[in-house]
């Protein structure tokens, strides 16, 4: 058995290469549900707005199911960059809840991987939502009680959703080990 | 079959903090990562087609007579039971042989390489293998790090089989004296890993007379869950 190849930083110099257009809309090969959009900012631990952070989202359909092939009819996986005011948007459809074993379900959630300058390997996070019922899902129930809050993207209107992302520090956002 | 993605971590990763790297300090999180379960989330990831590759392609000359030392770069994409990846979306970029990159943050002067696109994309055989045509890069200085060389390195960035596999990282050429003292090579604490950064000269890979040939090999995380015994 071969251990990993080790990771190393995405560095700064990389848009050009990574990302092409419309990457972020997940819906652009069709919508087959109610198109949301969730946005926010990244911020350090001064509390500064970073540019320049990929950010890699990926969920399941509207039936809790995670696309098995490169023609599934939704894809499930968007990719945006973080502008120089560290907003970041995303548009996709709401997912259904994900099975767990022992007959129980994860509530709606995405999965987030992020990558930057001044990160040495990928962290991961989760994207919940506020309208949905998250008290039985059993991965949020691994974030200490206080800091739960912290990954779930609060409504702002219709279909539009919002969650900030802070790397580090003050109201820092729960990571997982990846 | 159950695979395993085994939790990053330990001495043949990097640390998520370093003394001398962009402060990774005010990024990096303080409060410790919270021990994930690996579900269907995390062992079903993006799936990816010949659609996805579009134009960037395998020839980052393009045709071109492009500056530096042409060479090809090529390899295989392994699990960690070491059978291959095929299908793997691969994506590299990279400085051209002045050590600039096509990007407006890139600000240091040094000149561009009109006929080198500095990026590539494709997506492994049924073999796992990849192959690119470019040049080694040149170093370039990192910015406010007291003279610190970057030493010539591509990126590479790779989605295998899970949102678990998914690896963004550096190959580096042997040889070259700056690879010993690079802030971000040298995170990674592990001497064996760090090695596998590092390509081998392959003249089988290489086109005579016209390229030099690297072999590099990349081993993503997931394997096959050991049977239980007894």
């Amino acid at each position: 058995m071969t251990r990993p190849t080790a990771a190393q930083t995405l560095g700064p110099f990389y848009n050009y290469a990574l990302l092409r257009d419309g990457e972020h809309d997940l819906t652009q090969g069709g919508q087959h549900g109610p198109a949301i959009t969730v946005t926010g900012r990244l911020y350090d631990g001064e509390g500064t707005a970073r540019r320049d952070f990929l950010m890699e989202w990926w969920q399941a359909d509207a039936t809790g199911q995670y696309a098995t092939s490169a023609s599934a009819a939704f894809h499930g996986f968007g990719r945006c960059i973080t502008k120089p005011d560290g907003s970041f948007a995303f548009k996709t459809i709401k997912p259904g809840a994900v099975p767990f074993e022992g007959n129980r379900w994860q509530a709606p959630h995405a999965a987030l991987g992020i990558f930057g300058p001044g990160l040495m390997r990928r962290i991961v996070t989760r994207v919940y939502f506020a309208d949905e019922d998250n008290t039985a899902c059993p991965v949020l129930a691994l974030v200490p009680e206080a800091r739960r809050g912290k990954l779930i993207a609060v409504r702002e209107g219709d279909a539009a959703y919002r969650l900030d992302i802070r790397m580090s520090g003050e109201g820092e956002t729960p990571f997982f080990a990846d | 079959m159950t695979r395993i993605y085994d939790p990053f971590d330990g001495p043949s990763q990097p640390d998520l903090r370093t003394e001398r790297y962009m402060r990774t300090g005010i990024t990096a999180p303080a409060e410790p990562l919270i021990a994930l379960l690996r579900t269907a989330t995390e062992t079903s990831g993006p799936v990816f087609g010949p659609a996805d590759v579009g134009d960037t392609g395998i020839d980052l000359t393009n045709g071109n007579t492009v500056l530096g030392p042409l060479s090809v770069i090529s390899g295989q994409v392994l699990d960690e039971d070491g059978r291959p990846v095929p299908n793997a979306l691969i994506e590299i970029w990279q400085a051209n042989a002045s050590g600039k990159y096509p990007h407006e943050v890139d600000s240091r002067p040094a000149p561009q390489d009109p006929n080198f696109t500095g990026a590539g994309r494709m997506l492994t055989n049924s073999e796992g293998r990849y192959r690119f045509l470019t040049i080694k890069p040149g170093a370039y200085p990192v910015p406010n790090s007291n003279n610190w060389w970057r030493p010539p390195h591509i990126h590479f960035s790779l989605y295998g089989d899970a949102f678990a596999s998914r690896l963004i990282t550096q190959m580096y050429f042997p040889g070259d004296p700056l690879n010993a003292v690079d802030g971000i090579l040298q995170a990674v604490p592990d001497a064996a890993a760090r090695t596998r950064l590092i390509a081998q000269p392959d003249e089988s890979l290489g086109v005579h007379e016209h390229a030099l040939g690297y072999r590099f090999n990349i081993v993503l995380r997931g394997r096959a869950e050991t049977p239980m015994v007894g």
